[in-house]
């Protein structure tokens, strides 16, 4: 399968804090979307920083259309929409100022599209940015990251404090935009619930490393959690377990081969896990 | 760059509209009322004033992430930087012809007011120096040390501009003639001069 981005132990570390990224790897197919999950500070917005050349790497490969893009491959950056969370664009603009000058910027723009996007998001062309509701903001942003068409789209956590229903709506945009089979979409969030909707792979991302990366459908079918007393615990076998988290009295085991480990425990019971169990987990959980 | 000029004239427009409203009115008082003292005050209010309407407009950038957002534009950082230089010096060159159309007015309705022609070229050269070396000081300064403090850099970059400006104002004491053409020379020259180190800065500039 192609890759339109490819990262390889991509690293950045910041003189003024510990924080680091070490050594990021994960890619993501034409046709598909990735969930890149992760807690607030775990290194998202540095991961796509280093993508879009707002933040340098120190080391590693970011491969966007199989090319590196440096600050003047202009042309790769046409293939690219961006959304970023909050106000993305001055208040001062109206969209219909906002389409004049992105006229400008991209070769491709397309008004026409643009205004469709405005109408089907019901937002005033001639009203300025800054009386924008945040939904209507997102809303916004997503047009405009359509309306060049762009093969790419990458959202650095755009669905963050949106109501479910704005929600949905823009999570349907992203369905609609992979229809298209070199069309796809990273999505950076915290909140797994909207990536479980739409994503067919997720990369999960703490501390400034990636802790794992799976399709959702593996996610789905081969994860579960098992819910075992003490004794049962001691007695599983050791490269069974991914992560445990001791509830007393029971202990809770991530697996990644149900039906494998059903038949192996049968008198233990392995139920279907969340995303956000998973995450939870992995990083609150113990490894063996 | 295309995209990068409409941005930047948006930005400016913004409170520059405002300002030629005032500029207007102050020119109209400038070409009926003789007086020598609002003449002069005119022609550098409005040339500075035009400079430093287009050095804010950086700052209203980075009240939203259009900043960072532009980056991943199709445009190359040098470009960024080379738009903000041109933009300073085009609206200081819409801050000359409109003084020069109110002077050359004012000329006509009362005769020069200013004693002697190379006066008026000296408070030209005066606020054309001062807002190409404002430009020169402020856009690296900005990327330099933050784009959170754009007021206070703004401020400081006048004062020094007006500093040098001053001193630079002294050589046409010494040479009347020639000084018009030194200060403007040598302003021009640090305004230059600055382009790359900005461009230096904000290619390192991580957002």
């Amino acid at each position: 399968m192609k890759n339109i981005l490819e990262l390889q132990k991509v690293c950045k570390r910041f003189s003024k804090s510990d924080f680091m990224l070490d050594e990021v790897t994960f890619s993501l197919p034409y046709g598909t979307i990735l969930g890149f999950v992760g807690e607030n500070g775990a290194g998202k917005t540095t991961t796509i920083g280093c993508i879009l050349n707002t933040v340098s790497k120190d080391s590693g490969t970011i491969k966007l259309f199989g090319k590196t893009m440096l600050d003047k491959d202009t042309e790769l950056r046409e293939k690219i929409g961006v959304v970023y969370d909050g106000n993305n664009f001055p208040g001062y603009w109206t969209p219909k100022q906002l389409s004049w000058i992105m006229d400008g910027f991209y070769k491709q723009w397309d008004h026409s599209l643009f205004l469709k996007c405005l109408e089907e998001f019901q937002l005033p062309e001639k009203q300025k940015i800054k009386h924008f509701s945040r939904g209507m903001t997102m809303k916004l942003a997503i047009s405009v990251a359509l309306s060049h068409h762009p093969q790419l789209l990458i959202l650095d956590e755009a669905t963050s404090g949106l109501d479910p229903i704005v929600r949905d709506e823009i999570l349907d945009v992203f369905l609609d935009f992979v229809q298209e089979e070199n069309h796809s979409v990273l999505i950076s969030s915290h909140i797994t619930s909207d990536l479980e909707k739409v994503a067919d792979y997720i990369a999960f991302i703490h501390n400034g490393k990636i802790i794992m990366t799976a399709s959702k459908n593996e996610l789905v079918h081969n994860y579960a959690v098992m819910h075992c007393t003490e004794s049962q615990f001691h007695k599983l076998d050791t490269s069974d377990i991914i992560a445990y988290r001791k509830r007393n009295p029971q202990f809770d085991v991530l697996i990644s081969n149900k039906k494998e480990v059903q038949r192996k425990y049968k008198n233990i019971v392995a139920d279907h896990v969340s995303v956000d169990e998973i995450f939870l987990m992995l990083v609150k959980g113990e490894h063996v | 760059m295309k995209g990068l000029f409409k941005n930047n004239f948006c930005a400016v427009w913004l409170n520059a509209k405002i300002f030629l409203i005032f500029l207007f009115v102050m020119g109209i008082a400038a070409a009926v009322i003789s007086t020598q003292t609002l003449q002069m005050y005119f022609i550098i209010v409005g040339i500075v004033g035009f400079s430093i309407n287009a050095a804010a407009a950086i700052g209203n950038e980075f009240s939203s992430k259009w900043g960072k957002y532009k980056l991943t534009l199709p445009v190359k950082r040098t470009d960024i930087i080379k738009s903000l230089y041109l933009n300073q010096f085009l609206w200081m060159i819409v801050g000359v012809f409109f003084v020069g159309i109110v002077t050359v007015l004012s000329y006509i309705l009362h005769g020069l007011r200013i004693e002697q022609i190379t006066d008026i070229f000296g408070l030209f050269a005066l606020g054309i120096s001062i807002s190409l070396l404002m430009g020169a000081i402020f856009i690296p300064l900005i990327y330099l040390a933050g784009e959170d403090k754009i007021i206070a850099f703004l401020i400081i970059s006048l004062l020094f501009a007006v500093g040098i400006a001053s001193v630079l104002f002294n050589i046409i004491d010494i040479v009347p003639s020639l000084g018009t053409i030194i200060m403007i020379a040598c302003s021009l020259l640090l305004f230059i001069l600055s382009y790359p180190l900005a461009i230096c800065i904000f290619k390192k500039k991580e957002y």
